[in-house]
């Protein structure tokens, strides 16, 4: 399964900006990038950015999006 | 006609030699053929520091270089400019007929007063005394307070207007960029000398609440106790609770208090001049709080409130103060330097890029305008003199 940071991530700078992956880092005090697709998360990182990523998401939908997202195997 | 003449550059390349040379040949282009004698350079902390210092003295040899790493992107009039691979700025200043610029900087031990006396030394040796018109100030976050009362001694009345350094995750990653080299804990300043003109203001878009208590107790940046009560317990009760889970396990409480911080009165002879203070972590057990400004024992601090709308109609407030104090048209302007702080950049996000967009462009001509998000603010006030404070934004135009 790819890293779950790697794809929250991912879905920020697609889906927003990269001053939003920057945001993410602030908020989360995470260093996201240094997740790649096959990286093995830390439990205490994800929780982090996990709880970041929704004070980004501005739309229910977006959320569901990212609910979905990190629980697709 | 001015004799101050400026390029800026900028590049997202992922490589970062590439990114330089390319924000440089960019910045040239503005210039009109000036030879520059000072390079400010900015850069997000994707960009290895020695690497960003290496390409810039690579393309411009015998360029003084000055900067400070950025958090979040760089910005300007178009918005914030980042890539998935960050971003470097590089704003080339040249004087021509009876304007000058110079550099000093130092880096800063244990006395950072004798850091900021180097610095200026240094600038003044370069200008045979005079005094600059401004200051561009900008270091690494932690002794600005002592740096800009040093500065006060050497360059009495001069404006100095800045940020500190930043990086994304408060982690330390940040740099001060010097002409030797990139520096964790340091201090570069530009002087301005000759016949500029000059307007800049320095804001904190918060309004005093009710809410207030008295320092009973701390240590520089260290907030010990409120009121004779441990300081986080009551930020927690004046933050209606938000804050409940730092003050149980410790933690980083900068979004939680962006838009709510700490303020100090400060009395000036052109009325109330509110010095803000973002507190950044609730430290368990004992439940201090680490701010990013100094609170003295005896100050009483308030608790201000702002909005993302105040923070990015303040873009469009400085624009208009800082053109009146200089008495510049906007066509006139030849460089503008834009300090927003990183915890309100963070706090109103994209909000920002709109911001920009509607608020400096079509107040300001096209004149090179840099822009960082920092951690930390310093500025003048008329009045009362430099200060350092957070959650400001500054903006400085000279003509």
């Amino acid at each position: 399964m790819a890293s779950r940071i790697y794809r929250i991530v991912k879905y920020v700078e697609d889906h927003f900006s990269s001053f939003a992956v920057s945001r993410l880092i602030m908020l989360s005090g995470v260093k996201v990038r240094k997740y790649t697709r096959d990286s093995s998360d830390d439990p205490q990182d994800f929780a982090k950015v996990w709880r970041a990523v929704q004070e980004l998401a501005k739309t229910h939908s977006q959320l569901d999006e990212l609910t979905h997202l990190i629980n697709d195997q | 006609m001015s004799q101050l003449f400026a390029g800026l550059g900028s590049s997202v390349h992922s490589d970062t030699a590439v990114a330089v040379a390319a924000a440089v040949a960019q910045a040239r282009t503005t210039l009109h053929g000036h030879t520059p004698s000072v390079a400010f350079v900015t850069a997000t902390v994707e960009h290895d520091a020695q690497q960003v210092f290496a390409a810039l003295v690579a393309a411009l040899p015998g360029v003084a270089v000055h900067g400070i790493t950025t958090s979040l992107g760089l910005l300007g009039p178009s918005g914030v400019i980042n890539g998935p691979d960050g971003v470097v700025g590089v704003l080339l200043l040249a004087g021509g007929k009876g304007v000058r610029v110079a550099v000093g900087a130092s880096a800063v031990g244990a006395d950072p007063k004798a850091a900021a006396r180097k610095a200026a030394q240094e600038l003044l040796a370069q200008s045979g005394g005079e005094l600059p018109r401004v200051v561009l100030f900008n270091s690494s976050p932690g002794p600005e307070e002592a740096l800009l009362s040093a500065l006060a001694e050497l360059l009495p009345g001069v404006p100095a207007f800045g940020g500190s350094a930043a990086d994304h995750a408060i982690a330390g990653e940040w740099s001060v960029f010097t002409s030797t080299g990139p520096l964790k804990e340091a201090v570069s300043l530009v002087g301005i000398f000759g016949a500029v003109a000059v307007g800049g203001a320095i804001r904190a878009p918060y309004a005093p609440t009710a809410r207030q208590g008295q320092v009973t107790a701390s240590t520089g940046r260290t907030l010990k106790e409120l009121d004779g009560r441990p300081a986080g317990e009551v930020l927690n009760e004046w933050l209606d609770g938000a804050v409940s889970e730092q003050l149980r396990d410790g933690g980083n409480i900068l979004a939680q208090t962006a838009l709510r911080p700490l303020g100090i009165k400060c009395q000036t002879a052109a009325g109330a001049h509110w010095l803000t203070i973002h507190p950044a972590h609730i430290h368990a057990p004992d439940g201090s709080v680490s701010l990013f400004a100094c609170a003295e024992p005896g100050q009483t601090l308030s608790v201000m409130s702002g909005s993302v709308s105040g923070l990015t109609a303040v873009l469009g407030e400085l624009c208009t103060e800082s053109l009146e104090r200089a008495g510049l048209s906007p066509e006139q302007v030849r460089v503008g330097i834009l300090i927003y702080c990183a915890g309100c950049a963070g706090a109103i996000g994209a909000e920002l890029d709109t911001g920009l967009r509607e608020q400096l462009a079509r107040r300001l001509g096209s004149a090179p305008l840099l822009g960082m998000c920092t951690f930390g603010e310093q500025g003048y006030v008329p009045g009362f003199g430099n200060c350092h404070q957070d959650l400001s934004v500054s903006l400085l135009l000279i003509g």
